[in-house]
Formats: structure tokens, C-alpha cells, sequence
């Protein structure tokens, strides 16, 4: 089994004249770990994969993959498996000629070369397929080749930059999950560069999410779904309502707040030292009809506006007093469920305080010490301004 | 799967340096920079520094009135030649542009079919159209028009004709390429707001179409002002042009300094025009690279960018278009019919401009298999006879070997410089691609006269003149920037991450590029070439200047035969050299397909 390599990156740099690419990063990747570097286009994690590649070279900042620093060491010297976002297979040459291209550079040959590459496309199933062209197989096998084409030379590290993008959905997410498996088996180190976030939650072991050149959060998924430390993390994956309120009592198990007359019961978490403005940051899935006699830590009346059918789902946009609006989404009804509101309809809702997510009001992050993401959180500056209400951010 | 295989070793660094790129861009750079630049300095220091720093040349030679009326009647031949190739070329574009498919393939190949045509040869059939016994006077007498012979030939008017017919194909195919860039959907949006065919023409697509236009035009009369070779055969005694004057300078007066100084005005007008010409194609794309290069990439030569390139770029596509039958760039036939106004009279007019373009060709042949000593048409009887006297004729023979020897290392040398040059320009900083570009295509807008003249003092002064190296080196100058053209084209084209991808699985740069990058581009390579080849084989200007007795080309015997006499042994030549450039084109295209196929079966 070959046993994947840690990968470091230390204080890694990109400046593009007086543009940064990549701001200051630092990360630890454990060997056999799935790491998803994930953000908006023009967020730098390409501009990261291609460093660690090296088809970028670092402003400043060290790359080690192992003890082995590979900073300025020339691409084919790395031993750095990379997949392409649209594969890249050559296509002049066939399955196998693709699949034996790196050990031909390795100067393997006969026997050896054939049992490489055999042992490469038994593992993405494609054994039989060596005398195809690239144009002649599916847009998934493709892929695989290309997979193969990135292991057959036993990698320590394997850069992938959006692989599965080109795929139509129902693939990704076969291709996902079967990727995930032989990363699994083979114990090797990945970097998995997407914007596509249900793709990272699924797949990585901890996720990067980036945000202008900036890390925003690293953590596991369930980490960045349920306690993001920014407003961007919080906008980026999944949807939220940002409801800015302010810290009227500041009690011990949490402060007490007040949106435009409402009182909201918040939790601390960690972040005892705020003060003044804050956004309060509920996901629309952990807020509640609630039935009458059940109570919650908070409570409210309101008027469903709108309803939005989206399959397994529907989302509503309920407005409670003094014209706030907040979107609460609830599972489609079944025939074992068949709660539903109209539009029009008086509604009591309410959340666990535990569920709301306080967020600094200048779009500070909760846990006071990061530096340097004021930026960050300037690209939503649009939406804060007209925040007094709250803002979705669907993705 | 234990251990990992070994960490490859020796590789050169990623990406391309600069020393890397200077490498590749050194031959053509040496090649140009001894037999371009030098000679073309060595003309304006001629015209300047003769004995000593003085402008006595540009007085001398701004001061005769004649040369004066020279420059005007010049300007004013090349303001006819555009004015009617836009006129008409115009329309005929629009239709092609416009035209169900194999409409648009027909007319296509109407203007494609003399546009490959040697030069030579065309010049020689308005000749024979246009003769005092020609075809149209054989035609007028024979319908009772006339009694006499209309006096069609020697005189300003076959100058004309022919010129137009020479530029016409370029002036077309320069258009097609400017209408396939604006968007359908513009013309489609007009219409879905109301306007009609006209408004929509006039207000949308003809304002689109209109700096293409212009730089088409200034490309036209760029040509035009340059020309030597029609005027010569076709044009009176007593009235002369300033590539005529530069010739007689030379040639008649033996006063170099003089003949340095025309040279170098008229270098001088050309590049003025090339430069304005220049800012109205700015806007558009030359190799545009659509991969994620973009960003270093940036502004691919921008600046260079004419619509010469866009000729060339288009022409590339048509012959790779011929690889797969008869398939047209995109772009091509995407019916936009309901959009011509006048379209009936305009039709016809274009109908005729085709006739125009393929019936000297379609003459050429027939006279070349006449039994008659005349150039009659149609011909009295059939015979062999032209042909035998030309495959008998020791001169005409070994012409012909002397002109496939020289282009077959025309090709081959300019394919090894330009195609590296092109790889240095793709690959490289933006900052070398910018100023190589300009320097690599310079060849193609200095007129040949300009260039001849200069390479002749060079070639004179090293006791090189009637070699063959001497015309290899002058017709390569030539071959180089189409092959730079073409292969950057289809590098540009490539994905560069496939290169990304070899080097991440181990290979070295050469390993890319001999495995990689050299396979990918091979139908370029292949077309280049013999673009490479045929542009020699066709030249004359500076084989006029360069070849002696020894070197004789086919064109420069062509040229001496169709001085001394007019007999169809130039028709059967001629419908051999069309036969032939017919033979190459189609040989391309099936070897083009041939290694396609393999490419695919090979595993």
C-alpha cells in the first residue's frame, strides 16, 4: 500500500504585482488526509494548487511535502500526482500510452511498465479500455484514466483542481463517493480544489475555505456547517439568515438581544467580549414551527409572505414584527408529514439558542485573534448595508 | 504497490525562462537580423550616408518633377485597385458569410481557387485575355463588335484588371474573416427590436463590419502601392510607378544611391499605413488563447495585429477545412439571408465577380492543349505539343528542378526556424511575444521590391548573387513569418495544461515538447510547410534580383518567356504549376487525414 506524504505550507505568498493571489497561508496536511481547499473564483486556491504543483512559484513562503522542501524544485521533479480540472489526458495517445506516460519518464519498461499501469486502471475499473483513445470513452471514464494517470507513479501527495467539475450531477456524486473510497484504500494525501461546497462537506476530511487570498476557517465539515467563524463561511456554505440585532444584557449563559423591538436569546460561544452591534446568524433549517403549548428560547409571531417549493424542500419567508423577515425552510410534506403553511398564514416559530451563531457586527469573526478579515468580509458589505432586515445567501 | 518508483532527475525548471526562449527565438532572429535588417539599413544608410551624411539623394530625388507624378499616378493606381476590390469584394463576402453552406463552399472556392494560383501565371492569363489577338479581342471580333482589335493591353487599364483580379481574393477573404466576427445574435437582436433587412444591415452589421473594412482597405493599398511584377508585364512604357522607377534606378541608371532612396520612401509610406491600418484592427483578436493562460498571456501581440494575420489565420483554417471535405471555418453559411438588402442586384454583381475570378484560370488550361501556334480560343484543335515542348526543353527542366529544389529547403528551413520562433513567442514573457512578434512579421509588409533591392546590394557586395543559397536565404525571410503564423496559431490553440500535465508526470521540457507539444501541432506543421514551400516556389521579385544564369527558377524563366514571346508552352507550364499547386493542396489534406486516422487506431 503506498502511504501518502504530509504536505506543509508555510506562510505561503502570491503577489500579483500589487494584487495578492494567495495572503499568508499556513496549513498542515496530515499524511492519508482529505483536504478540500474551497472558495469562491478568484479566492486563490487554485493559485495554491498550482504553488504546491509548481506551476506558480511563491512570492515567498516554503512548501514541504515530507521533510522535503520542494519549493523551488522543478515541476517534473516533484513526484506531485496532479488531475486537471478537464483532465488534460493527451489526446494523441491512448489509455495505456497516457497511463505509462510518467513511468516512461521513469524510464520503466516491459514487464514492469505493463504491471504499472495494469495495477493503475484495475484500481479506477478500467481494466480492458488500454487501447482506447481519450475521445472514444465517457466523460467519467475519462476521468478515471486520468485518475490513474495521477497514481501510477505512486504519488506521496495527489493535487486534484476541481476534477469532477465537468461531470453532470448524478456522476459527481458516484464519482465522489468512489474517489473518496480508493483515497481511503490507498491511504494516500489529497488536496481537492472546488467551489463546490456540498462537494467538500462530502469528501474532505478537513476543508480550507478561502476567501480573496485569505483562509477564512479551517476545520472539519461539520466544523465549518455548524460553527463557522466568519460571516463569509457562514454565507459560503449553506444558507443562513444574518439577522443584525444588539447585545442589550449580557448575562452569564448569554447575552440578551434586541432586533427592532424582539428579544433574542443568544448563546456565548466564546466570544463573551462582545459588545454593541452583533449579527446573530441562524441556518433556515434549525428554525421551528412550533406547535401550540411548545416552548423554545425564543419565540415569535409572524406572517408567511412567500412560499418557494424546491423538491425536498420549501422555503418560506415569514415576517414577523416590525416587518423583519427571516426564511425558515421545512422538509416537504409527505403523506406521514403534511405540515405546510400558506401564504398569508399566522405562524408562531422560534429557535434553540443554542442553534443561533454570533458574528461581530464589522463583520469581525466571533473568536476575537484572526487577523486580517475585515477584507474578507468587505465583498459583503452590500448585503450588511441592507442587512438591518437579514440577508440569504443561497450557494 | 510498495515503493514509489524513483523521483525523476535531470529536468529543466518550469515554465519556460527566458534564456530557454531566447534559444528557440535565436535562428530566426540571426536569419532576419543578417538578411533583413541588415540589408534594409544597409538601404537607408545607402540613401543617406553616400559618400558622406547628406539628404542630396532625397533632393535629387524629391526635386524631379517627374518622380513626382510617379508618386501620384502610383497613389492613385493603388486608390483604384481598393476602391474597387472593397466595391465588390464587399457584397460577394457578405453573401459567402450569408449563404446556406454549400452555396457558400462554392463561392468560396471560387476565390480560394486563384488565391493558391501562382502569381505568375495570372498575370500571364489576363495577358492572354487581354492581347492585341487575345481572347476578348477574338471574342469582339468574332461577335462583330469591332472590326479592329481594341487596344485592351499595355496601358493603364490592364494594369488595373489584372491588379484587381490579383487582390481581389485577398480583399474577400480579409472580409469573410472581419464578417465571421460579428456575432449572429446582434443581427438577430435587431431584428427581434424591428428593424428590417436595411435598417438592420445598415445600422448594425455594416457599422460592425466597418473598421474591418478600413483595414482591409489600407491592407489593399498597402499591396497595391508595392507592386511590381503586373505593372512590368502588363503597363505601357510611359507610365511608370515607383516600384517601376526603383527597378529603372537600379537597373537602368546603375545609380544605387538613388534607387536606395526611393526604396527606402516607399518602405517609409508602407509603414505609415501599416501602422494606421493597425489601430483599426486593434480591437480584435489575433491568436486568441482561450485557456487559462489568459492571464499571463495577456495582450498577445495586440499590436502586431493585422489583418494580414487574419488573412493568413483564416486561409490556415481553409486548407485544414479541406482535411475533412468540404468543411468551412465556423462561421461560415449561418444564413443570415433575410438580411441583404438589394440582394437580387447584388447577387448578380457577385455572380459576375466570380466569373471574373475563375474564367482566366479556366482559359489558361484549354489554350495549353491547342493545336495552334496563337494563343485561339477556343482552341482549333487538341495537342500535347506545348507540353512536350516544355518537358523537352533543357531550360524549362531544369528551371523546374532549380525551383523544387529551393523550395523544398525554403520549407524545411523555415519550418526548423519558425516553428521554434513560434514556440518561443507562445510560450514566453508577454514583453518577448510583443516585440517578437513585430519583429518576425515585419517581412510581410515591406513591398518585395524594397526588399529585393536591399538584399541585392548585400548579395552583390558578397559576390552572392546566382546561388542558390542566395535565393534559399531571400525566399526563407519570406516563409518564416507564415510559418510563425500558423504554428503559433496552433500552439495558441493547444491546452497548455497538457504541457502542465507532462511535466507533473516527470517529463522534461524537450520530452514535452517531442512527445507532446510536436504531435498536437502536426497538421500545422504540415500546412505550414507547404505554405513554406509554395510561397517560394511562386516568388519572383527577388528571384529576379538574386538568381543569375545558373539559378534560374521556373517563375524567372516563366518570366523571361513570357517577355520574349507569348506562346501556350507558359499556358502549359502555367496549367502544370495549377495542377501541381492542386496536387500539393490536395496531398495535404489526404496525408493530413491519413495521420489523423492513425493518430486515432494507434494505441
Amino acid at each position: 500500500m503506498p502511504r501518502g506524504e504530509p504536505l506543509r505550507l508555510e506562510r505561503l505568498c502570491k503577489q500579483y504585482g500589487s494584487v495578492r493571489g494567495v495572503n499568508d497561508l499556513s496549513v498542515q496536511i496530515e499524511a492519508g488526509e482529505f483536504v478540500s481547499f474551497l472558495g469562491p473564483s478568484g479566492s486563490g486556491k487554485t493559485t495554491t494548487l498550482m504553488m504546491v504543483a509548481g506551476f506558480e512559484t511563491p512570492t515567498s513562503g516554503q512548501i514541504f511535502v515530507g521533510a522535503r522542501p520542494i519549493t523551488g524544485l522543478p515541476v517534473p521533479r516533484r513526484n506531485i500526482g496532479v488531475v486537471f480540472q478537464n483532465y488534460a489526458l493527451f489526446p494523441h495517445l491512448s489509455v495505456f500510452e497516457n497511463v505509462a506516460f510518467a513511468l516512461k519518464m521513469r524510464r520503466v519498461s516491459g514487464s514492469e511498465l505493463r504491471a504499472g499501469v495494469a495495477e493503475a486502471l484495475d484500481l479506477v475499473q478500467l481494466s480492458g479500455y488500454e487501447a482506447r483513445m481519450p475521445h472514444e470513452l465517457s466523460g467519467g471514464q475519462q476521468q478515471r484514466v486520468a485518475l490513474a494517470r495521477a497514481l501510477v507513479f505512486r504519488p506521496g501527495v495527489v493535487l486534484m483542481d476541481e476534477p469532477l467539475g465537468a461531470l453532470d450531477k448524478q456522476l459527481r456524486e458516484h464519482m465522489q463517493l468512489e474517489l473518496k473510497r480508493l483515497q481511503k484504500s490507498l491511504g494516500i494525501t489529497v488536496v481537492f480544489v472546488t467551489h463546490d461546497q456540498s462537494e467538500a462537506l462530502t469528501m474532505s476530511d478537513r476543508i480550507v475555505v478561502m476567501n480573496k487570498g485569505n483562509v477564512e476557517q479551517i476545520g472539519t465539515p461539520e466544523e465549518i456547517y455548524e460553527t463557522p467563524q466568519t460571516r463569509f463561511v457562514a454565507g459560503f456554505i449553506g444558507e443562513s439568515n444574518f439577522l443584525r440585532t444588539h447585545i442589550v444584557e449580557s448575562r452569564k449563559d448569554g447575552p440578551l438581544l434586541d432586533l427592532a423591538g424582539l428579544q433574542i436569546r443568544a448563546m456565548w460561544q466564546g466570544s463573551d467580549s462582545l459588545q454593541g452591534a452583533v449579527t446573530l446568524m441562524i441556518r433556515p433549517d434549525k428554525i421551528i414551527p412550533l406547535d401550540p403549548g411548545v416552548r423554545t428560547d425564543n419565540e415569535f409571531e409572524g406572517v408567511v409572505e412567500e412560499a418557494v417549493y424546491q423538491g425536498n424542500v420549501i422555503k418560506y419567508r415569514i415576517r414577523l414584527r416590525a416587518k423583519i423577515p427571516v426564511f425558515l425552510t421545512l422538509a416537504a410534506p409527505s403523506h406521514a408529514r403534511s405540515q405546510r403553511f400558506h401564504v398569508d398564514q399566522q405562524v408562531r416559530i422560534g429557535w434553540d439558542a443554542r442553534d443561533g451563531r454570533l458574528l461581530s457586527d464589522e463583520g469581525e469573526q466571533s473568536i476575537p485573534g484572526k487577523p486580517n478579515n475585515r477584507v474578507a468580509v468587505s465583498a459583503f458589505a452590500g448585503v450588511t448595508a441592507t442587512a438591518d432586515r437579514m440577508a440569504i445567501v443561497s450557494l | 504497490m510498495a515503493t514509489p518508483y524513483h523521483v525523476v532527475r535531470s529536468a529543466i525548471a518550469w515554465p519556460v525562462n527566458n534564456r530557454e526562449a531566447s534559444l528557440l527565438l535565436a535562428p530566426a532572429a540571426l536569419l532576419l537580423g543578417v538578411f533583413f535588417f541588415i540589408p534594409l539599413s544597409g538601404l537607408l544608410s545607402l540613401s543617406l550616408l553616400d559618400p558622406g551624411p547628406t539628404f542630396a539623394h532625397y533632393h535629387e530625388f524629391l526635386d524631379n518633377p517627374t518622380n513626382w507624378i510617379i508618386l501620384a499616378r502610383t497613389f492613385a493606381l493603388a486608390t483604384k485597385v481598393t476602391l474597387i476590390c472593397l466595391l465588390l469584394g464587399y457584397p460577394l463576402a457578405y453573401w459567402i458569410v450569408s449563404a446556406r453552406t454549400w452555396v457558400a463552399a462554392a463561392l468560396l472556392l471560387a476565390v480560394v481557387l486563384p488565391f493558391f494560383t501562382s502569381y505568375l501565371v495570372r498575370t500571364y492569363a489576363w495577358m492572354v485575355l487581354l492581347g492585341r489577338f487575345g481572347v476578348i479581342n477574338q471574342l469582339l471580333m468574332a461577335t462583330g463588335l469591332t472590326e479592329r482589335p481594341v487596344d485592351l493591353i499595355y496601358n493603364q487599364f490592364s494594369v488595373l484588371v489584372a491588379m484587381v483580379y490579383i487582390l481581389m481574393p485577398y480583399t474577400v477573404l480579409v472580409l469573410i474573416s472581419v464578417m465571421k466576427g460579428i456575432p449572429y445574435s446582434l443581427t438577430r437582436a435587431a431584428a427581434s427590436l424591428g428593424a428590417s433587412a436595411a435598417q438592420n444591415f445598415w445600422r448594425v452589421f455594416f457599422p460592425l463590419s466597418a473598421p474591418g473594412v478600413i483595414a482591409a482597405g489600407l491592407l489593399v493599398f498597402v499591396f497595391a502601392l508595392g507592386f511590381y511584377i503586373t505593372p512590368v508585364l502588363l503597363d505601357g512604357p510611359n507610365t511608370m510607378i515607383l516600384p517601376m522607377q526603383i527597378d529603372s534606378y537600379v537597373n537602368g541608371t546603375l545609380n544605387w544611391p538613388l534607387a536606395a532612396t526611393a526604396a527606402t520612401v516607399l518602405l517609409a509610406i508602407t509603414l505609415v499605413l501599416y501602422s494606421i491600418s493597425n489601430r483599426f484592427v486593434d480591437s480584435e483578436r489575433l491568436l486568441s488563447s482561450n485557456q487559462s493562460t489568459a492571464h499571463s498571456a495577456g495582450h498577445t501581440a495586440r499590436h502586431s495585429t493585422s489583418a494580414y494575420i487574419q488573412l493568413i489565420d483564416f486561409v490556415a483554417a481553409l486548407v485544414r477545412g479541406v482535411g475533412h471535405g468540404i468543411r468551412f471555418p465556423a462561421g461560415i453559411g449561418r444564413g443570415w439571408e433575410r438580411l441583404a438588402p438589394g440582394r437580387k442586384l447584388l447577387r448578380g454583381l457577385s455572380l459576375l465577380l466570380v466569373a471574373f475570378l475563375v474564367s482566366p484560370i479556366l482559359i489558361i488550361v484549354p489554350i495549353s492543349f491547342s493545336s495552334s501556334r496563337f494563343l485561339d480560343f477556343p482552341p482549333p484543335g487538341l495537342s500535347l505539343q506545348w507540353y512536350q515542348a516544355y518537358f523537352t526543353s533543357a531550360a524549362w527542366v531544369s528551371a523546374t528542378w532549380e525551383s523544387l529544389g529551393v523550395g523544398i529547403a525554403v520549407a524545411c528551413l523555415s519550418l526548423a526556424i519558425g516553428s521554434a520562433a513560434a514556440m518561443a513567442l507562445v510560450r514566453g514573457s508577454p514583453r518577448m511575444r510583443r516585440i517578437g512578434y513585430q519583429l518576425l512579421l515585419a517581412p510581410m509588409i515591406v513591398p518585395s521590391i524594397v526588399n529585393a533591392v536591399a538584399l541585392y546590394f548585400l548579395f552583390a557586395r558578397l559576390h552572392l548573387i546566382n546561388t542558390s543559397f542566395a535565393l534559399v536565404t531571400a525566399h526563407s525571410i519570406g516563409a518564416v513569418p507564415l510559418v510563425v503564423l500558423i504554428v503559433a496559431a496552433s500552439l495558441q490553440s493547444q491546452n497548455i495544461i497538457l504541457e502542465y500535465a507532462a511535466a507533473s508526470l516527470g517529463a522534461s521540457r524537450v520530452v514535452t515538447i517531442w512527445r507532446i507539444v510536436l504531435p498536437l501541432i502536426r497538421p500545422a506543421l504540415i500546412v505550414s510547410g507547404f505554405f513554406a514551400f509554395l510561397s517560394s516556389f511562386d516568388e519572383v521579385v527577388l528571384s529576379l534580383y538574386l538568381s543569375g544564369p545558373d539559378t534560374t527558377t521556373l517563375p524567372i524563366k516563366m518570366w523571361s518567356g513570357i517577355r520574349e514571346e507569348i506562346t501556350p508552352t507558359i499556358a502549359a507550364v502555367s496549367s502544370l504549376l495549377i495542377a501541381f499547386t492542386i496536387f500539393i493542396y490536395v496531398s495535404v489534406a489526404i496525408f493530413r487525414q491519413a495521420g489523423e486516422r492513425q493518430a486515432q487506431q494507434v494505441r
